[in-house]
């Protein structure tokens, strides 16, 4: 039903998945804002580490190197459920998806947990010194992600099980993993610059 | 009208379909829930306005202090906030929001689409930045008005020189104005990139949208710094944090890289909007395409992407290394090129076009005046021995206003003059528009011209007072008596306003015969702005209009067109949302976080609580529901 006088978009999909949505957009630019964010911390951290003579003042030590590894590596684990759940919203299969955000949430959950245990062991303080504050503040705002990040991922699940669920909710999911994957990517930089440098040294 | 003209015999069907789904939210509590990007992108504009009379009436206390020699009408601690509120004030709740505003409300319609694409997000990010605003003026009222200048330096704003909340509220004002910009900067970006007519690819698109583009990815890459900064400052205030402190290894250098890394960005944030703005007007008032659109283009970008290396210029008294500042100093004369190129394309667009001359016509001839003497003492600023020379003086205060009043402020008021039917459905008076511009150019040039002398003779920045013996008083009472003309064309602008929206005549759609798709929406635009949403087939479609319109949305749902980013193919459909009160809940929120923590931290604990839930209900499938994937997953 196309005449000269008329573009007719009528036969075009609701929704659509990646780049074409306007959702993933804004995704990436929250991404870009928050990773601003992230590099601004590392190069405060990189600026005082010019103003101590020794650096760091106090190690974190090797148990809080492990802890930060350990969450790196439930993380990294975490990524793959978080994928499967995409493929599984590109075939609208729900009950898959619910399934494998199940999964996700388990493993994102047990990386908080193990971020509490690694904050509460630091042996300095934020209000130590420099160090400790720089410190701190690059863990307690990837933790705010951390938790943002669990929020989203347990508000989804909730939909999941008992609906109703909308034809536009399947790229909320997809969007709501590529958000999943900056949260356990921002994570491996910060670790490796947190403890290679505060433990084993360059 | 000429889209609905077009259309065929089910156009009255769909049109009170159309009316229906996009009806604006009535009463109190619609006030709250209203989505509608032409109702909150007015609010946006005149809450700016309402900040801008409260900066300004600032202004003419502090120009009234300084007036004679030995003045007792203020005192010192007055005068300190009177100037931090007053800063504040013009460069967060006045100029960035009012640029943001204008491009929220007219990129939808010079796109040519019925909506942003995050409209509940555009309205939360009114409501937070309204709260920061609030904050700061009760602030000021019960005596607790910032009081460290609108740069905060450290380590006068630190507890130690600082107690008390003041420097609390300038960091969290800083925070809710940071958050309102950024949320705008993702709509806009969003918003031009995905929801343009088709056909109206990059090449086509007008040169105020560039202008809000290029400004919206430098909001998203410079906020980001200050945030950081006002961040850390009120970690050290409040929990004991050591980043600016010396003693303990921290470094009150690091403030103010992080702050200038972003507050000169945030210039050209101000500076830029008013380029596509001034581009909108030469156009239409020139009547013919613009010159060079393609280096017009590339300009804004090099001058975005320049903007990001100058920060240094503020920092030259700090006793830099001096090979970063010959780079720094390169860097902000170099930026000069870009700016320059923009004015030349201008002056021969205006040059062999027919000159239509209107207010905002003159505006633009003003702005170019005075632009150009803002910029040549910028290149002045840029050369370090004269920075030595003049830093902290009055010098400085003549070329920031110079460039910013001159820059920003001329052309938004040449904009608002232009776009003024588009935004209330009536014309301005002329008559009263020159006296506008006249009283503004004139009492613009009597208060900030005669500071660059002061500056150059030796009056320090905010002092508030001087002794006779220093020779100062002539000149400022020039000055003084300059922002009272300033003052009165303000008065001015805000008589013809209130005169021309009590008028009865309506503005006609398109008062300039100016080529952008704004001006086939209705004055004002109907919610839906188009009733059958316009193809594009040239830089200008109201001069080369495309016989094509757009059919096949649901008129029973807030449907756009999504197109594609480079060429504007059309690609799918996407379902905006109705009135909801959530965004108002979640800027309450917000709110509680960010003034709680400002007394403990459990503030910031009990505003994520609240987040949360918010954030449950904004998410919440609303009715009424469509497109249900499986009735029982």
């Amino acid at each position: 039903m196309t005449d000269s006088a008329t573009l007719d978009v009528s036969h075009l999909p609701t929704y659509a998945f990646g780049r074409r949505d306007p959702r993933w957009a804004a995704v990436i630019l929250l991404m870009a804002i928050e990773g601003s964010v992230f590099g601004l911390m590392l190069f405060t951290y990189f600026y005082v580490r010019t103003r101590l003579e020794v650096w760091p003042p106090t190690s974190p030590g090797t148990r809080e190197l492990l802890f930060g590894g350990a969450i790196a590596l439930v993380l990294l684990a975490s990524v793959v459920p978080a994928h499967l759940v995409n493929r599984a919203v590109y075939s609208a299969d729900l009950a898959r998806a619910k399934r494998w955000l199940t999964l996700c949430t388990c493993l994102s959950l047990l990386a908080l947990l193990l971020r509490g245990l690694e904050l509460s062991h630091l042996p300095f303080r934020w209000d130590s010194n420099v160090y400790g504050s720089v410190f701190w503040g690059v863990l307690c705002l990837h933790t705010m992600h951390l938790i943002a990040g669990n929020v989203e991922n347990m508000l989804f699940l909730v939909p999941l099980r008992r609906g109703p669920i909308e034809k536009k909710h399947l790229v909320d999911l997809e969007v709501n993993s590529i958000y999943w994957y900056f949260v356990v990517l921002s994570w491996v930089p910060l670790y490796l610059v947190l403890y290679l440098d505060g433990v084993i040294g360059w | 009208m000429t889209a609905a003209a077009r259309s065929g015999a089910p156009r009255i069907e769909s049109r009170a379909t159309l009316e229906e789904t996009w009806k604006l939210a009535s009463g109190v509590w619609g006030w709250f829930t209203e989505v509608s990007h032409l109702v909150i992108a007015r609010r946006v504009i005149i809450t700016t306005f309402v900040f801008f009379l409260l900066a300004g009436l600032e202004a003419l206390l502090m120009r009234w202090q300084l007036a004679r020699p030995s003045s007792q009408l203020i005192g010192p601690d007055l005068y300190n906030q009177l100037f931090t509120t007053h800063g504040t004030t013009m460069m967060f709740l006045f100029a960035v929001p009012v640029m943001q505003g204008m491009g929220l409300y007219l990129v939808p319609l010079m796109i040519g689409t019925r909506s942003l694409a995050f409209p509940r997000l555009n309205a939360y990010s009114y409501y937070v930045y309204l709260t920061g605003g609030v904050l700061l003026y009760a602030a000021l009222l019960v005596n607790t008005g910032p009081d460290t200048g609108w740069f905060a330096y450290v380590p006068l704003s630190s507890s130690e020189f600082a107690p008390g909340k003041r420097v609390d509220v300038w960091a969290q004002v800083v925070t809710f104005t940071e958050l309102a910009a950024l949320a705008n900067a993702v709509n806009l970006i969003v918003t031009i990139f995905k929801l343009r007519a088709p056909g109206m690819g990059l090449q086509r698109l007008p040169l105020f949208v560039w202008a809000m583009l290029v400004t919206a990815f430098m909001v998203i890459f410079a906020m980001p710094a200050v945030m950081v900064a006002s961040s850390c400052l009120a970690m050290d205030r409040l929990v004991g944090t050591h980043f600016f402190n010396p003693v303990e290894g921290g470094d009150p250098l690091l403030w103010q890289h992080l702050f200038w890394f972003f507050g000169h960005p945030e210039v050209y944030m101000i500076f830029i909007p008013a380029l596509g703005m001034v581009s909108s007007i030469v156009v239409s008032s020139a009547r013919r395409p613009i010159f060079a659109y393609t280096a017009m283009v590339l300009s804004l970008i090099a001058t975005a992407f320049m903007g990001f290396g100058l920060w240094v210029h503020h920092m030259f008294a700090t006793g830099l290394p001096q090979i970063g500042q010959s780079f720094f100093t390169a860097a902000s004369i170099v930026i000069a090129i870009p700016s320059g190129v923009q004015l030349f394309c201008w002056i021969a667009t205006l040059a062999t076009g027919k000159l239509r001359v209107t207010p905002a016509a003159l505006f633009i001839l003003g702005f170019i005046t005075i632009f150009v003497l803002g910029g040549l003492t910028g290149v002045m600023l840029a050369s370090v021995p004269i920075d030595l020379q003049v830093h902290d003086t009055y010098f400085v205060v003549a070329h920031l206003h110079y460039v910013l009043i001159g820059g920003a402020v001329f052309p938004l008021f040449g904009g608002l003059h232009h776009w003024f039917s588009k935004f209330t459905g009536k014309l301005l008076s002329e008559k009263l528009g020159y006296w506008t511009f006249g009283l503004l150019f004139v009492g613009f040039n009597l208060t900030f011209f005669p500071m660059h002398v002061l500056g150059l003779h030796g009056m320090t920045r905010r002092i508030y007072t001087y002794g006779a013996h220093t020779g100062f008083g002539q000149l400022n009472l020039v000055a003084s008596i300059g922002a009272v003309v300033l003052g009165l064309g303000v008065a001015a602008f805000l008589l013809n306003v209130l005169r021309s929206v009590r008028r009865k005549q309506r503005a006609p759609e398109d008062p300039w015969q100016a080529p952008t798709l704004e001006w086939s929406a209705a004055s004002p635009p109907e919610p839906f702005c188009f009733e059958q949403l316009p193809t594009v087939r040239s830089r200008y479609p109201r001069w080369e209009p495309s016989p094509r319109v757009v059919t096949g949305l649901h008129p029973d749902r807030r449907e756009l067109l999504v197109t594609s980013v480079l060429d504007a193919v059309p690609d799918h459909r996407f379902t905006v949302p109705h009135p909801s009160p959530w965004p108002a809940a979640l800027a309450l929120a917000t709110a509680v976080a960010f003034v709680g923590v400002i007394f403990s931290p459990w503030g910031l604990v009990a505003g994520a609580v609240l987040a949360t839930a918010a954030l449950c209900g904004w998410f919440w499938p609303a009715p009424p529901i469509k497109d249900l994937l499986d009735p029982s997953p």
